[in-house]
């Protein structure tokens, strides 16, 4: 499932004295299957777009395809299906929970789609562990939990949807740092293993650059580029004018080739690349 | 967020409404409520409407964003027009539709207290959509300061008060997020039978209610931990400020009042 964005604005309050244009003018592609990180400072237009993607919102102007579907223009049953399709997952998911039980609580979203009730249930444990919870919370209130526990839990609710695309708005925010890394690591199985379309919303780049295989950099509403990290790195300037730090693996990059005049040819985006590379030069040193 | 009902907000302008005094502006309210309720000829009702109408273009809010606004009270002021237009027994019957009269003061009693209902509406809303929330609430305080000597504790109210008129949009912007995150997991509320449709307002209530108890505990902490004791002997960061425009409009607004008060009594 592709989806692709055609000279898109949406405008908050048309008409008002409260008017409030949020996007302008994008256009773009996300490819099927493609691991997508939508990055861009605060107030720029990400939640906007992002609830574009499963027809929350629809485009004041322009056109947006998801698939078959497509916005403005469904009627309330293929925007079901499509919401079926295309799992979104909230900034402070947690905020949404409300049942009595957290088993309740996740099959919430398949009965309202209505699933196949007995399937969902025995596949229950997989999405618990994948999440990093106990099955032992099933039967707690969820909230009993602790926040982090209730973000799994509220992310598990739209997991268990199994849909082709899972769009996320700061997925990690408020985790710790282990917690965040597993759950970065679970969205690129789910990419790579699952064949699922991921779109990630974050305005930190480190997670941006390690994961996506597709930058699309927002900036007050408006797209400031559509590119693949490596390239965006060469771009690294344009990013800090619109309040975009670039990653901590690039700033050492940059300040050994300042500092220390090591000529640096790699423009490799994460720790673990660039600690490689290091690793290397330090071994050829020692063996002078 | 879709377009919602405009009463309570707050559109910043820099017109001759906005820059009253918000003490003004409530007296202003309450003076044009006594016309309204002294007179009963219809001739002044279309100066009243003329009235309104000049506060709402000095105010320069566009007129269309009002009607549109104000969707909900419009069948409000309907509804009590053909109210009274089909059951008021007074005066003259008109003409008959199937045995049932309808009178000539069905009309004008409906005409009357419509009218009453849709001028109120707008000027309240003209006072909020021109006066910040605080500010509003510091007029009142004003008013209900004598009141302390008699054991009200109007500091306290004037505080609750400005909480709550914050955490109106606070929560509707909450509302509209969880309303948004539910309908991603399938729920819909605009389908279904009448039973369904309420069943699908608890996971909408459930965290508002949850996400307001929150807000309210950390608000209070928040107030303990910068020592909050009460409101008693606190001076005020914005000072009202009672301006020549404001002397003139408040004894513009009296003179007139009595003056009708006084041709129609």
């Amino acid at each position: 499932m592709e989806i692709v964005f055609k000279d898109v604005d949406y405008i908050y309050q048309p008409n008002t004295p409260l008017e409030h244009v949020a996007l302008q003018g994008l256009s773009f592609t996300i490819p099927s299957q493609s691991f997508t990180a939508i990055v861009g400072r605060t107030g720029s237009g990400k939640s906007t777009l992002l609830q574009q993607l499963n027809g929350l919102l629809q485009p004041t102007s322009g056109t947006v395809t998801i698939g078959k579907t497509r916005l403005p223009g469904a009627k309330a049953k293929p925007l079901k299906e499509l919401r079926r399709r295309v799992g979104l997952v909230f900034q402070y998911p947690e905020h949404q929970l409300f049942e009595e039980t957290v088993k309740q609580e996740l099959l919430f979203g398949p009965k309202n789609f209505g699933l196949d009730l007995g399937q969902v249930e025995a596949w229950l444990p997989q999405v618990l562990q994948d999440v990093g919870l106990d099955e032992s919370v099933l039967e707690r209130s969820p909230f009993t939990l602790s926040g982090g526990q209730m973000k799994r839990v509220a992310l598990a609710s739209v997991l268990i949807l199994d849909s082709e695309v899972l769009v996320l708005d700061e997925p990690t925010a408020g985790l710790d740092p282990v917690g965040k890394k597993q759950l970065l690591q679970l969205f690129r199985y789910l990419n790579e293993e699952k064949g699922k379309m991921v779109v990630l919303v974050t305005h930190n780049m480190e997670d941006a650059m390690a994961n996506a295989d597709q930058l699309l950099v927002l900036n007050n509403g408006c797209i400031e580029s559509v590119t693949s990290p490596k390239r965006l790195i060469e771009k690294r300037d344009q990013l800090e004018a619109i309040g975009l730090a670039p990653p901590e693996s690039i700033k050492f990059v940059d300040y050994m080739t300042q500092t220390l005049g090591v000529n640096w040819n790699e423009h490799e985006a994460t720790v673990d690349t660039v600690s490689q590379a290091l690793i290397k030069r330090i071994k050829a040193g020692a063996n002078k | 967020m879709k377009q919602s009902f405009i009463l309570g907000q707050y559109i910043p302008r820099e017109s001759f409404i906005h820059r009253l005094d918000p003490r003004t502006k409530i007296i202003s309210l309450i003076l044009f409520v006594i016309t309204m309720f002294v007179i009963d000829r219809l001739l002044i009702y279309s100066l009243l409407y003329g009235f309104v109408l000049g506060c709402v273009l000095l105010s320069t809010i566009p007129i269309t964003y009002l009607i549109k606004g104000l969707k909900p009270v419009w069948w409000l002021v309907a509804f009590t027009f053909i109210f009274h237009v089909l059951f008021q027994r007074d005066g003259e019957a008109l003409f008959d539709v199937f045995g049932f009269f309808i009178y000539d003061q069905g009309f004008i009693q409906g005409g009357e207290i419509a009218s009453r209902l849709l001028l109120m509406i707008v000027m309240a809303t003209l006072l909020t959509l021109t006066t910040p929330p605080l500010a509003v609430t510091d007029g009142m305080r004003w008013f209900l300061t004598p009141l302390t000597r008699l054991g009200m504790p109007v500091n306290e109210l004037a505080i609750m008060m400005a909480i709550s008129l914050r955490l109106i949009p606070t929560m509707t912007e909450e509302m509209d997020k969880i309303s948004k995150a539910q309908a991603a997991r399938g729920l819909d509320y605009t389908q279904g039978r009448l039973r369904d449709r309420f069943k699908a307002l608890l996971p909408l209530l459930i965290p508002l209610f949850i996400s307001a108890f929150k807000r309210a505990e950390a608000l209070a902490m928040a107030m303990e931990a910068r020592g909050y004791q009460g409101a008693d002997h606190r001076t005020s960061y914005r000072q009202l400020v009672f301006r020549t425009m404001d002397y003139i409009v408040v004894c513009l607004m009296t003179t007139v009042t009595i003056s009708i008060y006084l041709m129609i009594g």
